[in-house]
């Protein structure tokens, strides 16, 4: 479900019919394989994602911010 | 289309196959065509466990060995559930033997391991994706239309929390440190990660629409004995007014809730139902 206020006071809410987010994985990721179309989900995004975990756990452990 | 059918080994007994095995089944233009795990008998015993009511489970190799299932001329693509840390490396051995993978998120622990990852792929001219089946879900594309038309303005907070509950069967999860991929960042952080980073860039027309990167983080978790983060906050700067907050425990009740967006003055919730999985 996806709901949103707006300053006005306005709030409205959509939901949606179940839906399998594994069987749609797979589906994409067929779909490229057969296809030779590029993945939704890039080399580019993982490494930013790594990355920022990373960052996230060396400042964990160190209690420091860390910069990027 | 094609009526060719993608063949797919599936690499360790791991539970998530509880719902990747039978969308491997069921997926149109998708063949289950073997599994394996290192523990004897394991691979057979997750397929017959998870494989949907009616489906002929001796239509799939089983393998005690996990390079039998790489080196298994039949299988196409792989995907790759095991262990965090062990994830570049049997990435690299199937993306090596010509198969394309969908690697579970983590991709790797490094980005230098990714990085190999990607060189490998690019060699041997296969698909590699990391999984975050989440961004699958309808309402992502949804979310994605109703910040992108400006409705409720600049995305300037979001809050992604994520968690579960610790019972001996996820217990795994925690029982190693995070230099080896164990702990609560590592399981569930790369979700909250990619929503903050996600959402953030959908008010990045310029650059369309592409994540946004953090340029700081300050973060602050308690590890257990093993060295496994087990409650762990973190909040992300995003340049400008945007700040991102993470919040991920492995001592509350499962929750794939994420992302509330607060813009400006406006709240926007969008609530990742539980997904159903027949």
């Amino acid at each position: 479900m996806i709901s949103w206020a707006l300053e006005d006071g306005k709030y409205a809410e959509e939901r949606f019919a179940p839906s399998n987010h594994f069987n749609l994985e797979i589906e994409h990721f067929t779909d490229c394989v057969l296809n030779d179309k590029p993945p939704y989900l890039t080399f580019e995004d993982a490494k930013a994602n790594c990355r920022a975990i990373e960052l996230a756990l060396q400042s964990a452990l160190t209690g420091r911010m860390i910069a990027f | 289309m094609t009526d060719k059918k993608l063949k797919w080994g599936i690499l360790g007994a791991a539970r998530v196959n509880e719902r990747l095995l039978p969308a491997i089944i069921e997926a149109p233009g998708s063949q289950l065509v073997a599994i394996a795990s290192r523990r004897d008998g394991a691979a057979k015993a997750t397929l017959e466990k998870y494989a949907p009511q009616g489906f002929d489970c001796s239509s799939v190799q089983c393998y005690d060995n996990l390079l039998a299932l790489i080196e298994d001329p039949n299988v196409e693509a792989v995907y790759c559930p095991m262990a965090n840390n062990e994830h570049v490396t049997w990435a690299m051995h199937a993306i090596n033997s010509g198969k394309h993978v969908l690697i579970e998120k983590p991709m790797a622990l490094t980005v230098e391991d990714i990085e190999a990852i990607e060189a490998a792929a690019i060699n041997n001219n296969v698909k590699v994706m990391e999984g975050f089946m989440y961004r699958f879900h309808p309402q992502h594309a949804r979310v994605h239309e109703i910040v992108v038309s400006g409705l409720i303005g600049d995305v300037l907070s979001v809050r992604a929390s994520y968690s579960f509950l610790m019972r001996p069967a996820r217990m795994y999860r925690i029982a190693n440190g995070v230099e080896s991929g164990g702990g609560a960042m590592w399981d569930i952080g790369p979700y909250a990660i990619h929503s903050l980073r996600w959402c953030f860039g959908l008010s990045n027309a310029a650059q369309n629409y592409k994540p946004l990167e953090p340029v700081s983080v300050v973060a602050h978790a308690k590890f257990n004995e093993a060295g496994a983060d087990i409650v762990t906050s973190g909040v992300l700067d995003f340049g400008a007014d945007a700040e991102g907050r993470a919040r991920l425990s492995a001592r509350v009740n499962p929750s794939m809730k994420s992302s509330v967006l607060k813009v400006g003055s406006n709240v926007m919730r969008p609530g990742y139902s539980r997904m159903t999985c027949r």
